[in-house]
């Protein structure tokens, strides 16, 4: 089982904090959702997670096991094992979908001494459009570019079944798509689903955990992790709204001081 | 099979003599010369370079399956030729071929193409014929072999005569250092499409100065793409000019410097008749102390109404200490046209890196990746047979260690 442990971790972008210390674990075997309200930090703790250089992490720590995650470099966490699907993927002009994923499932294959099998992985690949339900002409297409925003997010459940990953995070990619793409992108997490898997969905809203049901649901709201409970949680919220959460757990309104 | 035959008109001989008088009243470009302001003499050892003799032609050789004609130079075993196809000839320049030449002479103020003229090398001329149409390339493969410290001046005629539809790959390469100086003359006739592709990939130890010169006439259709991998320091130009209405210019480029390598390009689109299109991309990755010199410039003349002209330099510097500079100029004299130049030089997009590094490519992969990416429209333009080998070797030249 590979289990990744955040601890009290605090975290500030351009001298701003965001992170007021987070404790929160995600294991293999188990879907845990991260729910709260837009600048809650739940973003941010995903590109920390993944080491994004825009953020700077002030106090407490991230395991991956017993690895000090905040001490690698950000393919080295990819080569581990964790995985960051985006909310706003990037286009890389003139890199195919078909070059990228190769060179992706290379580098992971070359990190533990294996070699790719070319023609297997052209054959699992087509697989996957296939099931993901995408034209098999992406496979030629230049990497995000002129992608609709629904084609992104697919791409990146895309890039999930190949890379296989044991952690993923899931940073809102239920935002802006429509109900056709949001049943696809959830069925893609859910083939990743099992005893050597685990994912964190971030998300403002119910609707995607309709279709990926939560082992364990967190709310977060200015930079902590208020309360954590089973899938009922999820429920509450939509009924409620974040202001319940407020009150329930008593969070006092404190001025942002940066 | 097409004979390369040794007479030789007397005029040539001429050409070299007044060539070699310019030398005498010519100096060596400085940095008072616009096109040569950033080129230092200083990184072109000359005279640690000594003239070669010229050319023997030997015998026929094969042309393998990728092209219909190949000929072939090098410093051990001369100059070979075979042609699947009596439509493509190689010979030495002819009594025709006189005002081709005297033109240039007036047009070129430069001690190195005055140097080229005047070295005893021979000029090619090579013909594809009228209405020819060839299914596959002409390979022109020119390389310096084993002897060192050679400078070669080789020059070459090519005549795409009316109507003809051809594709041709000149490749440079050598492995050993030489000062190659090198000349082109091209005519792309009337109604003609002709697709050149140049691949510069000498070692480097090597030195590059090339001076082409080409001419469309109307509705011709002429793609020129230069590759510019190899040697020390480049410092190229190439001319076209558009001399017949409806005639459509189509160029583009790679270029790579990385350790001290440093490539000066020069390109020219002289639009001298209505109703032309031309339209350049050039792209370069930088890296190391590398320093790349791309210098663009659109020229319409009073008589190129309704010209359609776009010129583009795109470059990636890839670390601190390495430069791209990037020059596109307009010369127009004409209000009804439409003239756009666009250049853009950076460091690659972080967002991007970033990216990539999350699915696991570490720094270094990365930029390879993206910078490959940036080429990747024109590699995807040549020849089918070149696109592999060419992306190899971009890609090896991305990788390499300095």
């Amino acid at each position: 089982m590979t289990v990744l442990r955040i601890e009290n971790l605090k975290a500030e972008i351009e001298g701003k904090p965001i992170l007021r210390g987070i404790d929160l674990e995600i294991k293999t075997g188990e879907i845990a959702a991260l729910m709260g309200p837009n600048g809650s930090g739940k973003s941010t703790l995903a590109h920390i997670l993944m080491g994004h250089p825009r953020y700077t992490v002030t106090e407490g720590g991230v395991f991956w096991n017993d690895v000090n995650l905040l001490e690698l470099e950000v393919h080295e966490r990819a080569r581990l094992g964790l995985f960051l699907a985006f909310q706003y993927p990037v286009e890389i002009p003139g890199v195919t979908v078909g070059k990228f994923l190769k060179r992706a499932l290379e580098v992971k294959l070359e990190a533990k001494g294996e070699k790719l099998n070319v023609s297997q992985y052209i054959k699992q690949l087509r697989s996957d459009i296939d099931f993901l339900e995408m034209d098999q002409n992406f496979i030629n297409r230049y990497l995000n570019e002129g992608f609709s925003g629904g084609e992104k997010k697919r791409m990146e459940i895309l890039q999930l079944l190949t890379l296989q990953p044991q952690i993923a995070v899931f940073d809102e990619t239920d935002s802006g798509l429509d109900i056709d793409a949001l049943r696809l992108v959830s069925k893609g997490i859910n083939r990743m689903r099992g005893p050597d898997f685990g994912g964190l969905i971030i998300t403002h809203y119910q609707r995607i955990l309709n279709y990926v049901r939560p082992d364990v649901v967190h709310i977060m709201y200015k930079g902590k992790i208020v309360t954590s409970g089973r899938e009922d949680l999820v429920q509450t919220l939509e009924e409620k709204g974040y202001d319940w959460v407020k009150a329930r757990y008593g969070i006092e309104e404190v001025a942002d001081v940066g | 099979m097409s004979p390369v035959t040794q007479t030789r008109p007397a005029w040539t001989q001429e050409l070299r003599e007044n060539s070699l008088q310019k030398i005498q009243h010519q100096g060596w470009p400085t940095k008072k010369d616009e096109e040569w302001r950033r080129t230092l003499m200083s990184r072109l050892p000359w005279d640690h370079f000594q003239p070669a003799q010229p050319t023997p032609f030997i015998a026929g050789g094969t042309p393998d399956g990728d092209y219909s004609a190949i000929a072939k130079i090098n410093d051990i075993d001369g100059l070979s030729f075979a042609s699947l196809t009596e439509k493509v000839r190689l010979r030495w320049l002819e009594e025709s071929d006189r005002p081709r030449w005297e033109k240039l002479l007036d047009r070129v103020e430069d001690r190195f193409f005055w140097e080229q003229l005047g070295d005893s090398e021979e000029t090619l001329a090579l013909d594809i014929s009228q209405g020819a149409v060839l299914e596959k390339p002409i390979l022109f493969h020119w390389n310096q072999l084993e002897k060192l410290h050679q400078r070669r001046s080789p020059r070459l005629q090519i005549q795409a005569h009316p109507g003809s539809i051809a594709e041709m790959v000149i490749k440079l390469d050598s492995r050993v250092g030489v000062f190659l100086n090198s000349v082109l003359n091209i005519s792309v006739g009337e109604g003609s499409v002709f697709k050149l592709t140049l691949i510069q990939a000498l070692s480097e130890e090597s030195y590059w100065i090339d001076h082409s010169y080409a001419e469309q006439a109307r509705g011709s259709s002429f793609h020129f793409t230069l590759i510019n991998l190899g040697a020390d320091t480049t410092k190229t130009k190439f001319v076209d000019s558009i001399k017949g209405d409806h005639a459509e210019f189509q160029a583009k480029g790679i270029y790579l410097c990385h350790g001290k390598q440093h490539k000066d390009m020069r390109l020219v689109q002289h639009h001298q008749a209505p109703e032309s299109l031309s339209n350049a991309l050039f792209k370069g990755a930088v890296r190391d102390r590398g320093r790349s010199v791309f210098q663009g410039l659109i020229e319409v003349d009073k008589e190129g109404h309704k010209t359609d002209a776009y010129l583009s330099n795109k470059n990636l510097v890839l670390n601190d200490g390495a430069r791209a500079d990037s020059l596109p100029q307009l010369k127009i004299d004409h209000n009804d046209l439409r003239c756009t130049h666009g250049s853009t030089t950076g460091m690659v997009d972080p967002e991007q890196v970033h990216y990539l590094q999350t699915r696991g490519l570490s720094d270094r992969e990365a930029k390879v990746l993206i910078s490959l990416g940036l080429f990747q429209e024109i590699i995807d333009s040549l020849p089918a047979s070149l696109r592999l080998p060419i992306e190899g070797q971009v890609e090896t030249l991305l990788r390499s260690d300095a």
